[in-house]
């Protein structure tokens, strides 16, 4: 990107790069948040009946039988290998739908062609430097100037909480644990897990195939009954969902199975935090556990919060867990305000 | 919107959830009642189907104007019924604007004659202070029926009455009925110059909000018998950064405005929400920033390094 003409200021954004959804948070005020799916038109007939050659979000989503569908990250990293029933595996259309998300999530942030515009990405907390070389790539393209940080961390920064915390980021590929003392978090205050979003959808899914005979339902139809009515309490909204069979809609009560697949991911988390809990300095170990943030787009499970407390306190003897104001942009605040906070002669130099 | 998955008394029931839901997690939500101005009228004159052409259409432009994932409405009689949840009180206000002059620019065809229409919107934001989700449908609804009666194609944003403190009024946001378009730079700076003016508008507002919710944080906290509870403790540091925060803000436009220019008004943040020497961890602040930096330096030169091998190879 030249910056030739571009003497009018500088945009600051935060972007959160997720494998479910990817947001940005703006210094111009703009923000915004998709679905990380890219689809690209599969011939002359699907370019022709869509009106455009690339997709984005749910829009892709949507109309996917026309489409090559990516969901560039997995696990929080650049997805490569096998098809998945989420998108493509080759490892260059991956690429490409990175890039090409990045720089639509950058464009929802209406820059303006006479301003420079310099990025914080939050990437997950164990991302290999090929895979953070490949979200620098694709984000060089649309950006005058871009850095990295462990995304747990954004959020803690976002917050203004640096010492003796802990964070749970529930995304849809991982859950990252990291315990925040006032220094860079290294590799020893980090854990990520693999039962994110995309675990609960599969342990629902898994459910609802041994439970509803003769239904049919994809993948897409598991997510949004989960996001809608996800809980772990005991009592909770009945989840009522309409299925085909053989082809007649049909109601289904799925609450019980939703309750279930929900509720396993609590033990797993109250497990990694209780490792990072003793590997810390003993003195500080019960504020630690006093000052657990919630966080990532699992967070908006209703009751996790809760949950995670009354399991801490019978595995750890105690626990106090704050769910963050807003799931959905708490890591692009977050990386934001390390936007703003970076002197400006650190972007010059990282050019 | 939701849209025949649920009957309107689910939805209102979904409705009553989220704005509990707000009021424990202290996220915000806004409440609107949308009315199409003389629309009895027009249905005599151009019928059933007309009517609900209208309606539709307000519904579709409600649609588009907000994130839909978030939307939660339903049409009541003539009425939309509509709760946004997680938008400040300020979006919320700009939200209704849009509406209002969406519904202005939309077009009706019936009997070959070209039809136009207003609408009458009343709002209500839990940063009202407002007490329970049927306060807010009363609230909304009054508010609704004072705009139609001033003449419609406007909205009003709903507040309780608060003899104890004189409730500044807001800048005039809308321009009813002038056909102008709606929020181009010139307003835009006639508003900040408003709201910036030392006679009240949106600053005075925003500090009093402030105010009324550090009040609210210190009861709250007193109540609970002053017990160390950690998120009393962010909620007051957060309140404590956002007053200042607006007060630099608020000087940092007034300069832009002076000076008459908005090159790089963007950058206005790095100056007013960057780091700020005062702040009792900047040290810390710096030294993390300069890991970042390092960090990123580091992974470059590896990168870098890793390039020149590959293509030696």
């Amino acid at each position: 990107m030249t910056d030739s003409n571009k003497d009018h200021g500088v945009l600051y954004l935060g972007i959160d790069l997720g494998t479910s959804r990817t947001s940005v948070c703006s210094s111009n005020g703009e923000r915004a948040t998709l679905s990380s799916f890219v689809g690209y038109a599969k011939d002359v007939v699907s370019r022709k009946s869509l009106g455009a050659d690339i997709l984005y979000g749910d829009d892709a989503v949507n109309k996917r039988m026309s489409l090559d569908l990516y969901r560039p990250l997995s696990k929080g990293v650049i997805q490569e290998g096998e098809d998945t029933k989420h998108g493509k595996g080759d490892k260059e259309g991956n690429l490409r739908a990175a890039a090409d998300l990045i720089k639509e999530i950058i464009a929802r942030a209406k820059p303006r062609k006479d301003e420079l515009v310099y990025a914080v990405i939050g990437a997950p907390a164990e991302a290999t430097i090929h895979n953070k070389e490949a979200i620098l790539d694709a984000a060089r393209g649309a950006v005058d100037s871009v850095m990295l940080c462990s995304e747990p961390f954004a959020i803690a920064y976002g917050l203004d909480m640096l010492d003796d915390v802990l964070v749970i980021d529930i995304g849809a590929g991982t859950v990252d644990l990291c315990r925040m003392h006032g220094t860079m978090p290294d590799e020893s205050d980090q854990l990520t897990l693999t039962c994110g979003g995309d675990f609960v959808d599969s342990a629902f899914e898994e459910r609802l195939e041994a439970t509803l005979e003769g239904a049919r339902f994809s993948a897409k139809m598991v997510k949004d009954a989960k996001e809608r009515f996800a809980s772990v309490a005991d009592s909770m909204e009945p989840a009522i969902v309409n299925f085909p069979v053989n082809g007649k809609p049909t109601t289904f009560d799925v609450t019980d199975q939703l309750r279930e697949a929900c509720r396993l991911i609590i033990p797993p988390i109250v497990e990694g935090l209780g490792k990072l809990i003793a590997s810390f300095d003993p003195e500080f170990q019960d504020r630690l556990k006093d000052r657990v943030l919630l966080a990532g787009g699992g967070s908006q499970i209703k009751g996790l919060d809760t949950a995670i407390e009354a399991c801490m306190h019978e595995m750890l003897g105690r626990g106090k867990v704050q769910r963050i104001e807003e799931p959905l942009y708490g890591g692009a605040n977050g990386a934001l305000k390390i936007a703003h906070d970076m002197p400006a002669e650190y972007w010059e130099q990282i050019k | 919107m939701a849209k025949g998955l649920f009957t309107p008394h689910e939805i209102h029931h979904l409705m009553t959830a989220e704005f509990d839901r707000s009021n424990r997690f202290g996220t915000p939500l806004a409440f609107l009642q949308i009315g199409v101005d003389r629309l009895g009228y027009l249905h005599d004159l151009y019928g059933e189907e007309s009517k609900q052409e209208i309606l539709g259409a307000i519904n579709e432009l409600l649609r588009d104007s907000t994130r839909s994932s978030d939307l939660l409405g339903y049409p009541e009689g003539d009425r939309i019924l509509a709760a946004v949840p997680h938008i400040e009180g300020e979006h919320a206000n700009f939200l209704a604007e849009r509406l209002v002059s969406g519904a202005r620019a939309l077009t009706f065809e019936a009997d070959g004659r070209t039809l136009r229409i207003t609408v009458s919107i009343g709002l209500v934001h839990t940063a009202d202070d407002v007490q329970s989700f049927d306060e807010m449908v009363v609230l909304a609804r009054e508010a609704m029926t004072t705009a139609a009666e001033k003449g419609g194609d406007r909205f009003l944003r709903a507040k309780k009455e608060q003899p104890d403190v004189p409730a500044p009024a807001m800048p005039a946001l809308t321009t009813p009925g002038s056909g102008e378009p709606q929020f181009t730079d010139v307003l835009l700076a006639e508003s900040l110059k408003q709201a910036l003016s030392g006679e009240g508008g949106q600053a005075l507002l925003a500090k009093e909000l402030l105010s009324k919710i550090m009040s609210e944080v210190e009861e709250r906290f007193q109540s609970a018998g002053g017990s160390g509870d950690g998120r009393h403790e962010m909620l007051e540091r957060r309140v404590a950064k956002l007053g200042d925060m607006l007060s630099r803000t608020e000087a940092q436009l007034r300069s832009v405005l002076d000076a008459q220019a908005d090159d790089g008004v963007a950058s206005v943040y790095q100056n007013v929400q960057g780091l700020d020497a005062s702040e009792s961890n900047v040290d810390q602040k710096k030294e993390l920033l300069t890991a970042i930096f390092d960090a990123n330096v580091r992974m470059k030169q590896i990168i870098e390094a890793d390039d020149k091998l590959t293509s030696k190879d």
